[in-house]
């Protein structure tokens, strides 16, 4: 049979329906629900994108290093929620990361490496609290893992390749644009805007 | 600080969840050497610390592994042999040993380490090796299926650690080593996460 009527005939295929994929409780605590936990809130998302483009302003090695401290930190959060420590002002501290994060991106600020990390660190603790607490109680643990790890590693590196545009002047302009709609997302969450 | 030190060691100590595996005899070798390998490649909290120790060994030196392995196979049959004595509270053991195996790896230049990270990757084989046999004494499991469990960790370890030496090998840049760290940053928070639910679930 020739190629087209190939393809052609094929058409009909498209229209047989597909699986029912209407959201059940079957993938509760699974691998969707660890992915959609880092991006579920827009104070997380850029947060962990001012992550990525800090550390990519700031160049080497904190262009990895910084990304590298805050999952690891935010897991160990993740943690302590996870087995029910109290952390105190969660909400506040996932807010007041995307202000000050988004203010030293804004200012271009060149923090020396291990106050950047400590920094990172220390933001990482309260969004990794916050997800450690809203867990499914039914979670498989190594899909729920990778899920929410990958998720937060993809958020990541959406800022270091927006941190790339530094090279440019027209580029740093628009990053430093970023930096201050990261710190304006982050005060809106702050004082109950958003 | 006492505090704390005290809290993370009552949750060291903890009584884990008992996930002794109920090994089956069969009549043929080849399906118990199946059984032990199965025991070790389902269980996501024996092969993430495995993964771990390969990353870290494949970082440290570029035949890591190979300088390492004696090392990790003296301890594999020493966890084999050592089975016995132990009980659920193991099943921690193999998840700290690797989040602090990763955790290094990807935070740490490993080579500055020197002998400390064969040491690791030792101890963290041999709490694999009991965790994977948690309780059961030398007759109460066949020896295909020992074998089997050996073969499956060591498999995973070189599968692991090969795919390290041969990205370094062919892409012999910088980031081919901060790529590796990531991964094994990634590895170390899923590690966290893991042994958080399984603290929750003691």
């Amino acid at each position: 049979m020739p190629s087209i009527m190939r393809i052609v005939a094929s058409v009909p295929l498209l229209f047989i329906a597909t699986a029912a994929l209407a959201h059940t409780d079957a993938n509760a605590g699974g691998f969707l629900s660890g992915f959609s936990h880092p991006v579920n809130g827009w104070d997380h998302v850029v947060a962990m994108v001012a992550v990525g483009l800090w550390g990519a302003f700031l160049g080497n090695p904190a262009i990895w290093i910084l990304p590298v401290v805050f999952p690891l930190v935010m897991a160990f959060g993740g943690a302590l929620g996870i087995i029910g420590v109290p952390l105190p002002y969660v909400e506040a501290g996932i807010a007041l990361s995307g202000v000050v994060l988004g203010l030293l991106i804004a200012f271009a600020v060149r923090a020396p490496l291990w106050v950047a990390a400590v920094i990172v660190g220390v933001f990482a603790v309260f969004h990794g609290h916050a997800h450690g607490t809203e867990l499914p109680d039914a979670a498989n643990p190594f899909a729920y893992g990778i899920g929410f790890v990958i998720a937060t590693g993809l958020l990541h590196l959406a800022g270091i390749a927006l941190g790339f545009l530094i090279g440019s002047a027209g580029g740093r302009m628009v990053v430093r644009a970023a930096g201050a709609v990261i710190a304006a997302v982050g005060g809106a969450f702050l004082f109950g805007i958003a | 600080m006492r505090r704390s030190a005290s809290l993370a060691l009552a949750a060291a100590v903890a009584p884990g969840v008992a996930e002794a595996h109920a090994f089956g005899s069969y009549d043929s070798a080849y399906q118990n050497f199946l059984e032990g390998a199965a025991v070790f490649l389902t269980a996501p909290r024996l092969v993430l610390p495995v993964l771990a120790v390969a990353v870290a060994l494949a970082l440290w030196q570029r035949d890591g592994l190979l300088k390492a392995w004696g090392l990790v196979l003296a301890a594999t049959l020493l966890g084999q042999g050592l089975a016995l004595v132990t009980g659920p509270w193991i099943a921690m053991v193999p998840l700290g040993l690797g989040l602090a195996v990763a955790a290094l790896a990807a935070l740490v230049p490993l080579a500055r380490l020197g002998p400390a990270v064969p040491a690791l990757a030792g101890m963290t084989l041999l709490a694999v090796t009991l965790a994977s046999l948690e309780g059961h004494g030398w007759g109460e499991v066949a020896l295909a299926t020992r074998v089997g469990l050996l073969f499956a960790t060591h498999l995973a370890l070189a599968a692991a650690a090969g795919a390290v030496r041969v990205s370094r090998d062919r892409f012999p840049h910088r980031a081919t080593d901060i790529l590796w760290r990531v991964f094994a940053s990634w590895l170390a928070a899923i590690l966290v996460l893991y042994l958080a639910f399984a603290l929750r679930s003691a």
